[in-house]
């Protein structure tokens, strides 16, 4: 069971709920994922279209929520951000993001660390989405972070574990849950972020964007459980030297 | 068309409005989410950019000029 906090989780996939083309698409394919915390972001409401109401159905469906800060730009905005979502949702878990850059999203860490001390501080369960930096996140973990979400590549660009050696790094060091958010693009890459040890894995576009996101969430669910036990189990070693399987000797010049 | 005292202008979501001045915050939040179909317990709100929690709705007035934000939960990753 992965503990986060003061709640366990028998699922080690977390989905977000972003870029599905319906919102019934998005509960079936939550549900084959076998997801149990799931991504929302805190908007303002149009007054002329309304809301679409998905917050309902997801209740419902018992996973819990996990609200983001996205659109923050800076410390004052995230914090706002995070007082929102817990009038809103009722929860104090949070998971701080702040990307001021839009065209790669990359995490700004100075405002993060901040945002992560001071939300800490007024008793939130905090999961700062960062950069794959071991030094941030162990000042992360240092300041009260529940976990770390450290990126494999940049949101939605389905690129994988381009920041491996480094993820390798914070998940030996970590004391906290290690979650690889961002840019897991399949499931085999998945299955290779909980290879390397990762306690968690969140996924949204390779799941969303699939022809057929149901088919991909059970896909994951699969490929991250997968990667979990061979982890649990052990990886051989790695060399650069052939080492046989079969023995050599006594067969045929004996 | 309106009593100049019956009514204060307030800002919601940056369109000014204008309220009964003896409204509450819940009552301007309850009429504005059931004009159109919003869950009222899925939303937040802040006034003068201070986050006001749940348990004021009820007894906070509002005053003129005002600027609400009324926020909601959407899709996201």
């Amino acid at each position: 069971m992965l503990k986060i906090g003061d709640y366990q989780f028998e699922s080690r996939l977390f989905t977000g709920t972003g870029k599905f083309a319906a919102p019934q698409t998005m509960l079936a394919a939550i549900a084959a994922s076998k997801s149990q915390l799931v991504t929302l972001a805190v908007k303002r409401l149009d007054l002329n279209t309304g809301s679409d109401n998905i917050l309902q159905p997801l209740r419902d469906s018992g996973v819990k929520l996990l609200p983001n800060t996205a659109g923050a730009r800076n410390v004052k905005e995230a914090v706002f951000a995070a007082h929102l979502a817990r009038e809103m949702l009722g929860t104090d878990w949070v998971k701080l993001e702040i990307h001021p850059d839009p065209k790669y999203l990359m995490p700004d860490p100075i405002e993060t660390l901040a945002a992560a001390k001071i939300l800490c501080e007024q008793g939130f369960t905090v999961l700062p989405y960062v950069h794959a930096d071991p030094v941030l996140c162990r000042r992360l973990e240092e300041v009260g972070c529940a976990a770390v979400m450290p990126l494999g590549s940049p949101i939605g660009s389905n690129q994988g574990l381009a920041t491996e050696t480094f993820l390798k790094i914070i998940i030996e060091q970590a004391n906290v849950p290690v979650i690889v958010d961002a840019g897991i693009g399949a499931p085999s890459q998945a299955t290779h972020a909980m290879e390397l040890g990762a306690d968690a894995v969140l996924v949204n576009t390779a799941i969303a964007s699939s022809a057929e996101p149901v088919t991909m969430g059970r896909c994951f669910a699969q490929a991250v459980d997968t990667g979990r036990q061979a982890y649990l189990a052990g990886l051989g070693a790695v060399s650069q030297q052939a080492q046989h399987t079969s023995p050599l000797t006594g067969f045929l010049n004996d | 068309m309106y009593k100049g005292k019956d009514f204060i202008a307030v800002s919601i979501n940056d369109e000014s409005k204008l309220i009964a001045a003896d409204s509450t915050v819940q009552s301007v939040l309850e009429r504005y989410t059931e004009l159109r179909g919003v869950d009222i317990s899925a939303i937040a709100v802040a006034i003068n950019s201070e986050v006001l929690p749940r348990a004021r709705w009820q007894a906070e007035p509002c005053l003129t000029g005002d600027k609400f934000e009324i926020f909601s939960v959407v899709a996201g990753g």
